[in-house]
């Protein structure tokens, strides 16, 4: 893939607006990241066709639709349904962590996060995603 | 005719001398006759007879059929000899003295033994009868007798006399009493006298009637129902003793005792008495311990069921009330507890339970949770223990349930609260640190370096909070006992060097070394790899932040007898001594000053200590001033599997390395079998089973990569562990091109025999790898 050639598309679903700040700041100030940012599960699915993501963040805790019931509904997409979804929480018990592997995230990034090297980090799991 | 005069002088006509004549040789004829029927008579039979002269050498015997040569012999040569020269006997001792005297007397005798030995085993036995002889004149001619072989009576005599007294002998062994009496009721022998009859064991004699017996068993107290009502008593006993029928129970002393009497065909009377006191004791105790279970059971807060095959067969109150039954007969009229169970679930619980009622015994006990419902149709919770019990003599199961609706619902609570309280913390935490690396990363533009430093406090200590909050998490967690552990095998060397690698930034950070002593052995312990690779990584970033710059931290793994030790030491400050008892817990730091160089939660340790007591452990430390710590921790060791196969097949052709690989397997108690072809491979693979192989590429006989396709072509033998040991291990992998070997690992030689256990160790001992990604840190 030619994720060095554009800038890849990340679709961000937080309801905090501090967190979906700085988030974004993150990733944008990396420079190699278009970000789209959501804040409830039904603006992503209405949004994700249209700006067809290279990978979804997604909180979990969310008013309304949580992140886990988006992540099936977005799989049910044609448009995304192979899209890679990295959970971004604070809620990272090992239990935790192990459901949302089960349903075919390809990470978790666990809260707080660094913002310095937020950027790295899920370009390394874009790069790892698409090796495999 | 010429008168004849015989020697009488009497006159006889011829005729009447011829007649004479005639009459005499007749009368000879017939006592030849006679003579020759006795002895015929006396031949045919066991008996002979025998005349001696007056020195009492035989003269004369009709001897019998002779069964041996040293019979024959003596028979042959009796004539001539005396009766004691005739078997060698020494005359000056019994009975051959007496008998001597008798004859020097002159007297008849009578049944006198003696025995003529025919092998060291054997001798023939004689019983003689003789009378002494004397010529009309008066003197002594000698003695004349009969004599019978009696050996086989001897023999059968013998015989039952030693088999009488083995019965007896017996008799008197068995810790039965067993009591003989005749027609009169007389004791004819009785086993076991002094402990059956203590005080009064010397009175019990043949002879004593059973009254006599009684009376003194009564008098000297041994009966103690007998105590009070003495002869009454008596009577009764022997009332019944004239009427033996059914066993009785009779308490002797302290004992108790089954008495059975059986009156035989000739009037004797046998008496039997079996200690039954132990059997009484067990059958009380278990009287006791079954009114112990009712009560128990039916006092019990939790219900519990006895069923077969679902049908029940016992229920207590707490299981009618639990299940909101108006009786017991209504629960026990129940057609299967099955019933009890959600519908979704019934058919799956009934299957498992079949599979663990038919399975072993030692299957059970086991817990598990269900869903149920009461007969009101409302659901609940319950916790039940099985275990296999029997019930009228056939196996039933045994259910002990809890209702733990309540108790679930406050861990669903507490889970909930957790996980909240964790999410919401760190919620605004995210917003704080995240914005505030952004500023410190100049994302804002830039700032001046007081503001800098002071973004840098900010930011340090929010990451501080998110460690308070994932330690305060963490033991919550482990105290609770909510923490899961997935418990399995795992190298304590492995573990270490695992642990190394984790804190390697961060010792670089520090500019330390970690340093893993060499280790004299390669155990195994139990544990969960993530908590044990927590509490190393706590001591080790502990170490690391207390030891000066460009330090050393070392790290060891020892046996400690049945443990293993793991211990991470430091060249810092040393901890005070008045701090000692503290260190392990919560909040406490030994350099509480508002100076201090080194911030942490101040619950690392404490969690340490609560993960190491969930492994059975302990953890401690070793500390001086000035000098350094070593903290420790020590885990049980664990043997190799015992159960599982630990034979490896080596294949090597160098003897001195195959010696060296096999000294090597040995210290990782595997058990090395050495050949040096590829043949003696082919040969022992099909003959036995074996954990791993390892194969040396060139062998005399075969290329090693050959063999291993051998190996691989057999379908036994596809996951057949496999190490490849030479020195182009690698770059035989590497031109194996495409071609891809499952369970195959490739090592250079020389040995590194810490891979070599590795490899080995994941063989033997294979943990299952899970998904590796972030998680709480």
């Amino acid at each position: 893939m030619n994720a060095e050639a554009r800038r890849m598309r990340i679709l961000y679903v937080e309801d905090e607006p501090d967190i979906r700040e700085v988030t974004r700041l993150a990733l944008e100030f990396s420079g190699r990241f278009e970000v789209r940012i959501c804040d409830s599960g039904d603006q992503a699915l209405r949004e994700s066709p249209s700006f067809k993501p290279d990978l979804i963040l997604l909180d979990v805790m969310m008013p309304g639709m949580d992140g886990l019931t988006l992540m099936s509904r977005l799989r049910a997409e044609a448009q995304t349904e192979a899209t890679p979804v990295v959970f971004m929480t604070a809620k990272v018990q090992s239990s935790e962590i192990s459901r949302y592997l089960d349903l075919a995230a390809v990470s978790v990034i666990p809260k707080p996060f660094d913002p310095r090297t937020l950027g790295d980090r899920v370009m390394d799991i874009l790069m790892k995603h698409h090796g495999s | 005719m010429r008168p004849v005069v015989d020697a009488d002088g009497v006159r006889r006509t011829a005729r009447a001398f011829l007649a004479d004549i005639d009459r005499r040789r007749h009368a000879e004829a017939a006592l030849l006759a006679n003579e020759q029927r006795f002895r015929d008579f006396a031949q045919s039979s066991s008996d002979w007879i025998w005349e001696t002269d007056a020195r009492y050498r035989f003269t004369f015997a009709t001897v019998p059929q002779a069964e041996s040569d040293v019979e024959r012999l003596f028979y042959g040569t009796l004539i001539g000899r005396t009766r004691w020269e005739a078997v060698a006997a020494d005359v000056g001792a019994e009975p051959w003295k007496s008998h001597i005297a008798d004859l020097e007397a002159r007297l008849p005798f009578r049944n006198f033994r003696y025995a003529l030995p025919v092998t060291p085993t054997r001798d023939v036995h004689f019983l003689v009868n003789g009378i002494p002889v004397f010529n009309p004149d008066g003197s002594f001619s000698g003695y004349r007798g009969t004599a019978t072989n009696e050996t086989a009576q001897v023999v059968a005599e013998n015989a039952m006399r030693r088999t009488r007294e083995e019965l007896m002998d017996a008799i008197a062994r068995v810790p039965l009493g067993i009591g003989l009496f005749d027609a009169e009721d007389r004791l004819i022998a009785r086993n076991n006298i002094d402990r059956d009859f203590g005080p009064v064991a010397h009175l019990i004699r043949p002879g004593i009637t059973f009254e006599g017996v009684l009376r003194l068993s009564v008098s000297a107290g041994l009966l103690p129902e007998a105590i009070g009502r003495e002869e009454p008593f008596i009577q009764e006993r022997l009332e019944r003793r004239r009427n033996p029928g059914l066993p009785f129970l009779q308490e002797r002393g302290s004992r108790s005792l089954e008495i059975r009497e059986h009156r035989l065909e000739n009037g004797h009377t046998i008496v039997v008495q079996i200690d039954i006191t132990e059997a009484r004791r067990a059958e009380r105790a278990l009287r006791d311990s079954e009114g112990k279970f009712r009560s128990l059971v039916e006092g019990s807060v939790q219900a519990v069921v006895i069923h077969s095959e679902g049908r029940p067969l016992f229920a207590n109150r707490a299981f009618v009330q639990m299940f909101g039954f108006d009786s017991l007969d209504e629960a026990l009229a129940l057609p299967s507890i099955y019933g009890l169970f959600v519908p979704e679930n019934r058919d799956r619980v009934k299957t498992v339970h079949r599979q663990r009622i038919g399975g072993q015994h030692d299957a059970l006990p086991s817990e598990y949770q269900h869903e149920m419902v009461r007969k009101d149709g409302s659901r609940f919770w319950i916790e039940s223990r099985l275990s296999m019990v029997e019930w009228d003599g056939a196996r039933a199961v045994q259910a002990t349930i809890v209702d733990i609706t309540e108790r679930r619902n406050i861990e669903r609570l507490k889970n909930d609260f957790i996980s909240t309280v964790s999410h919401e913390l760190r919620t605004p935490l995210t917003s704080i640190a995240g914005s505030l690396g952004l500023i410190s990363g100049g994302m804002a533009g830039p700032i001046s370096d007081k503001a800098q430093r002071l973004i840098e406090i900010a930011g340090s200590n929010s990451d501080r909070l998110v460690r308070l909050i994932n330690s305060i998490l963490d033991i919550e967690k482990i105290e609770s006992g909510r923490l899961e552990i997935n418990f399995e095998r795992l190298s304590a060397v492995q573990l270490v060097n695992q642990a190394i690698e984790v804190n390697r930034g961060f010792a670089d950070e520090y500019g330390i070394d970690l340093v893993l002593e060499e280790p004299s052995a390669t155990p195994w312990i139990q544990g969960g790899s993530d908590q044990l690779i927590q509490v190393l990584t706590n001591l080790v970033s502990n170490a690391i932040k207390f030891s000066p710059p460009r330090g050393t931290v070392r790290l060891a793994v020892r046996r400690r007898g049945d443990t293993v030790r793991f211990s991470v030491h430091d060249r810092g400050p040393g901890i005070p001594e008045e701090f000692r008892a503290r260190v392990f817990d919560k909040f406490t730091q030994a350099d509480s000053s508002s100076n201090r160089r080194h911030t942490g939660t101040g619950l690392g340790l404490s969690i340490c200590r609560a993960l190491v007591e969930r492994h059975d452990g302990s953890i401690d430390f070793n500390t001086q001033l000035g000098l350094g710590t070593e903290f420790y921790f020590d885990l049980p060791e664990i043997g190799i599997d015992s159960s599982r196969n630990r034979r490896i097949l080596v294949c090597e052709d160098e003897p001195d390395v195959a010696t060296l690989i096999g000294l090597l397997l040995e210290q990782e108690g595997l058990e090395p079998e050495i050949v040096h072809r590829a043949a003696d491979v082919r040969q022992l693979l099909q003959l036995h089973e074996y954990a791993a192989l390892t194969i040396d590429l060139s062998l005399p006989d075969l290329p090693g990569l050959e063999l291993l396709r051998e190996v691989r072509s057999m379908p036994r033998l596809r996951d057949l562990p496999v190490i490849i040991l030479s020195a182009t291990a690698r770059i035989a992998e590497a031109n194996a091109g495409g071609e891809k070997f499952a369970r195959t690992v490739w090592l250079n030689k020389p040995i590194d025999r810490r891979r070599l256990t590795e490899a080995l160790n994941t063989f033997i001992a294979p943990r299952p790898s899970g998904p590796e990604d972030e998680k709480e840190s």
